[in-house]
């Protein structure tokens, strides 16, 4: 008895299964069916030979058995027996085996996939010939997916009910359709925080192995470097010129499932700060920047290590956000975001819908990042390089160059940790929390300034700083540095209010540290409050401005800068051109109590993201006595590259 | 260089094209056997099935006039629960945006909750729902195209039949009511006759003036529901182009409420 097309084409498939495992491929009868299916240890692949015209075809990932569905559409040629066959698939570790069947000119391979075996497909097209492979791969999302019908937008499509195979291998129209899905990935992993199906993308399949999770790390970064020049040179002692490059790297390796339930972070950044070009000061730095672990099961999240933890809503002035030190060696011309310091801290976090605590220690103690001489921004400007230039005895000379500082910072005691508290919660879409913070100012307080008798009004212009020195005595030392203790109590709060965002925040700070007009410090008690709002027009423009309010209590006549009551207006406005390859931008912090104020206008080409050219001006303004506006000499426009990868 | 504005509303165009507004699903159930009137077409085309949830992988493609292409890639979860739906989409590239997150939150009374989370701001941003005649992601799609426009805000009417790629189609024009402000005079629609799903559809100013074009350029049945996995917006006023195509696209996962919460939006 002669053997039937079945029985033919199961052998065939046989030796080209076997043939696949060697390294050849020996395609099905064409007279038969067009199409083969070759196995390997590396993948599966149905090759789809076509003619003149495409074949409709489509894909499917299915549960309960897991399986891969291929529908092809369109074939001119019949087998010899309609009807499902089984491909045994002994040479791809993923799939156990493959079936076929066809009705009606419609084909289909059903795929059955092991289970636990992470997969993904991909359809490629080979001259006349399409690809449909699967193989091995972190799924980026759930692994079900669909291949496209045809490319032409003709939409040759079948109508929809009746693009059901009527007879198919195993059954397969039958199994609902369960795919695999983040979900159930976390299910398998109990207390895992959900959020990971659209949070935390890139999520790894793995579990386990380690080699895995690191092959899914996420790893990005930066290369940020700009140039400014003085608009103009107002003195022999300023730096004219100044550069910058940052080049950050950041590694988020996954710890379990998915990067919310458990991951390390850990990114390096390399920071040159180089001010001249006469008298240059060079900073060059190779920091690990941020490093934490991060940990959630269910309600409950730890991060521990160096990282960055923001309070506060409102933007850029933030009188709550003092969970990090600032990096103040370009005064405020970075962005507060760029100046936030990583710091150790461990933080826990409680989510009870729709409440939350949460719990800080911060063990050691990181001064904010201040110059104290030798550059522009410096506490002190230039005023040791003008003294040792002034028309001064000799050993004055010498005394005045040789000043320092010395740092008495707080000993790494469990004593000295600080600690913090905060309870959020959202009630009728606004978004409430309360603080409290019990921390080490960062900004240095100035115990000791070696000219005693010194009456400075802040400008630091050498002329101001001559007649201040020789109205005072010197005393041999360095500046004495040290820090105070704080309390900061706070409340916050942000909602949207028709067209506009409303946010702000208050904060309650026993000890704010004060600079005098001895050029040393001292602390007052604070309230400072920030209100803003912001709204987005149709024509893609943005403006946000904020009112700020600060009242000093124990506000003296010797605090330079600020008086007893402070108020500021500051915010942005910006608008986006030629969809979105252009952007202009102003950003500006005006005080309104003593004139002073700093603004930034900036233009930015983004058209070749996720590289971006900014070109823009930093400018001060106001009486050379006041916050802003002792800075005015330092009037600068600059070029920023950056790209991010 | 990313802001609110950025991504206000795309939320919506995710939306779109996995729930399926006015424009982009077809609504399930048994095909209509007689000569429909133009409301009932409406309706069926906004009484779609988008399934409880959804998980899609996707890039937008933006195609200036001469032919510069620009490739964003985001991935987002969306769940319906009753009136409610909500959305949480994440990028992925290009590099200065990967990790920006955008979380819509339909609240029963029609009112919409959104939060920005840019990941240099180290927190999640309320911020104001959009203004819908502006664009979105620079793109040609406003935010009005987003929305799922309720059926009786336009009175609709059937104006014929004609076949689009050899696909039989009913041929609806809205018009708004003075109830329901639109930026548009009139929106034709031609939808398949077998299934309601919208394959093109022109959008007019209120001169009258054909001023988009809207095609479905693939078309495919996951899990059932039909998914729009290729459309394109063509903008007539300066030849852009924006074309939309999943990646991947997942119904029923089973996402869990968690998934949709300013907590998940920040765990980048």
């Amino acid at each position: 008895m002669a053997p039937s097309g079945s029985v033919i084409r199961y052998l065939i498939t046989i030796v080209t299964a076997w043939f696949g495992l060697c390294g050849f491929v020996m395609p099905l009868k064409a007279e038969v069916l067009p199409y083969r299916v070759i196995t390997s240890a590396a993948e599966t692949r149905v090759e789809i030979p076509y003619g003149p015209d495409k074949p409709i075809y489509r894909t499917s990932f299915e549960r309960n058995p897991r399986r891969f569905i291929i529908d092809i559409a369109g074939s001119a040629l019949k087998p010899a027996e309609a009807g499902p066959s089984v491909l045994p698939s002994p040479t791809d570790p993923r799939v156990e085996k493959v079936a076929r069947a066809w009705d009606n000119g419609r084909t289909r391979y059903t795929v059955f996939i092991r289970e636990g075996v992470p997969v993904v497909y991909r359809i490629e097209e080979n001259g006349p010939t399409l690809l449909i492979v699967l193989k091995s791969s972190k799924p980026a999302l759930p692994e079900l997916g669909s291949a496209p019908l045809p490319s032409k937008a003709s939409l040759q499509l079948e109508s929809p009910h009746g693009a059901e195979l009527k007879a198919s291998a195993a059954s397969a129209e039958t199994a609902p359709p369960s795919p695999v899905s983040l979900a159930a990935r976390a299910a398998e992993a109990p207390g895992t925080p959900p959020a990971g199906a659209g949070a935390s993308y890139n999520d790894p399949p793995a579990k386990g192995d380690t080699s895995q999770l690191f092959q899914n790390a996420r790893l990005r970064g930066f290369m940020e470097a700009t140039g400014a020049a003085d608009t103009a040179r107002e003195n022999r002692y300023e730096h004219t010129r100044a550069f910058r490059n940052r080049l950050r790297l950041e590694g988020k390796f996954p710890l379990s499932e998915s990067f919310s339930a458990a991951h390390l972070l850990v990114s390096g950044e390399s920071d040159l700060l180089w001010f001249g070009p006469d008298m240059d000061a060079t900073d060059d730095r190779l920091n690990l920047y941020e490093g934490y672990l991060h940990w959630a099961r269910g309600p409950l999240e730890l991060r521990l290590g160096k990282q960055i933890v923001r309070w506060g809503k409102t933007d850029q002035l933030s009188p709550l956000d003092n969970l990090n030190p600032q990096d103040l060696r370009q005064f405020i011309i970075p962005t507060l975001e760029e100046r936030k310091i990583p710091n150790w801290m461990g933080r826990l976090r409680l989510f009870h819908d729709p409440f939350s605590l949460e719990a800080v220690a911060i063990p050691f103690f990181e001064p904010a990042e201040v110059e104290f001489f030798g550059t522009d921004w410096a506490l002190y400007r230039h005023t040791r390089e003008v003294l040792a230039h002034a028309p001064l005895p000799p050993p004055l000379h010498e005394a005045f160059s040789q000043v320092g500082v010395h740092r008495d910072d707080p000993p790494r005691t469990l004593g000295n940790t600080q600690w913090g508290l905060r309870t959020a919660a959202t009630v009728s879409g606004w978004d409430l929390a309360a603080s409290w913070l019990y921390a080490w100012n960062p900004m240095p307080f100035i115990e000791r300034f070696p000219v005693i008798g010194i009456d400075s009004d802040g400008s630091f212009k050498p002329s101001e700083i001559l007649a201040g020195v020789t109205q005072g005595t010197f005393i041999a030392g360095d500046v004495a540095v040290s820090a105070r203790r704080s309390h900061i109590l706070g409340v916050e709060w942000e909602t949207v209010l028709g067209s506009l965002g409303f946010r702000g925040e208050t904060a309650l700070a026993t000890d704010t540290v004060l600079l005098t007009s001895a050029l040393t410090s001292v602390t007052s008690p604070s309230l400072f409050t920030v209100i803003g709002w912001d709204r987005t027009w149709d024509s893609d423009f943005y403006a946000n401005v904020q009112i700020g309010h600060q009242v000093l209590f124990d506000h003296d006549a010797d605090i330079l800068y600020f008086r007893r009551h402070n108020v500021s207006v500051n915010g942005e406005v910006r608008k986006g051109f030629l969809r979105g390859d252009w952007e202009a931008r102003l950003r500006a912090l005006v005080m309104l109590t003593d004139g002073g104020s700093f603004w930034n206008p900036s233009l930015t080409y983004l058209g070749f993201r996720p590289l971006s050219l900014t070109f823009g001006f930093n400018l001060f303004a106001g009486p050379a006595d006041t916050f802003l506006g002792t800075y005015g000499d330092n009037d600068q426009t600059y070029v920023t590259v950056k790209y991010d990868f | 260089m990313l802001n609110g504005a950025w991504f206000r509303g795309l939320g919506l165009v995710i939306v779109l094209t996995f729930w399926g507004p006015l424009l982009w699903v077809l609504a399930a159930g048994p095909c209509a056997a007689e000569t429909p009137e133009g409301r009932e077409i409406a309706q069926r085309i906004f009484d779609r099935d988008v399934g409880r949830d959804s998980s899609v992988e996707a890039t937008m493609t933006l195609i200036s006039a001469g032919g510069q292409e620009k490739e964003r890639r985001f991935q987002g979860i969306f769940k319906t629960d009753g009136p409610r739906r909500r959305a949480l989409i994440r990028f992925l590239s290009p590099a200065d945006i990967q990790g920006t997150g955008f979380l819509v939150l339909e609240k029963e009374a029609g009112e919409t909750e959104q939060f920005l989370y840019l990941p240099a701001l180290k927190r999640a941003r309320r911020i104001v729902a959009s203004q819908k005649s502006m664009s979105f992601v620079n793109s040609d799609f406003t935010y009005e195209d987003m929305e799922r426009r309720p059926v009786d805000d336009s009175q609709h009417r059937l104006v014929g039949e004609e076949s689009v790629n050899g696909i039989p189609c009913w041929i609806l024009e809205s018009t708004p009511l003075d109830k329901s402000p639109s930026q548009y005079g009139m929106v034709r629609t031609w939808a398949a006759k077998d299934c309601f799903v919208p394959l093109r559809t022109h959008y007019f100013d209120k001169k009258g003036r054909h001023i988009k074009t809207y095609e479905v350029r693939k078309l495919e049945q996951i899990q059932g529901i039909r998914t729009e996995t290729e459309v394109l917006m063509h903008n007539l006023h300066d030849d852009h182009k924006t074309v939309i195509k999943s990646l991947s696209v997942a119904y029923n996962t089973g996402l869990s409420d968690e998934a949709f919460t300013v907590r998940a939006l920040e765990s980048d």
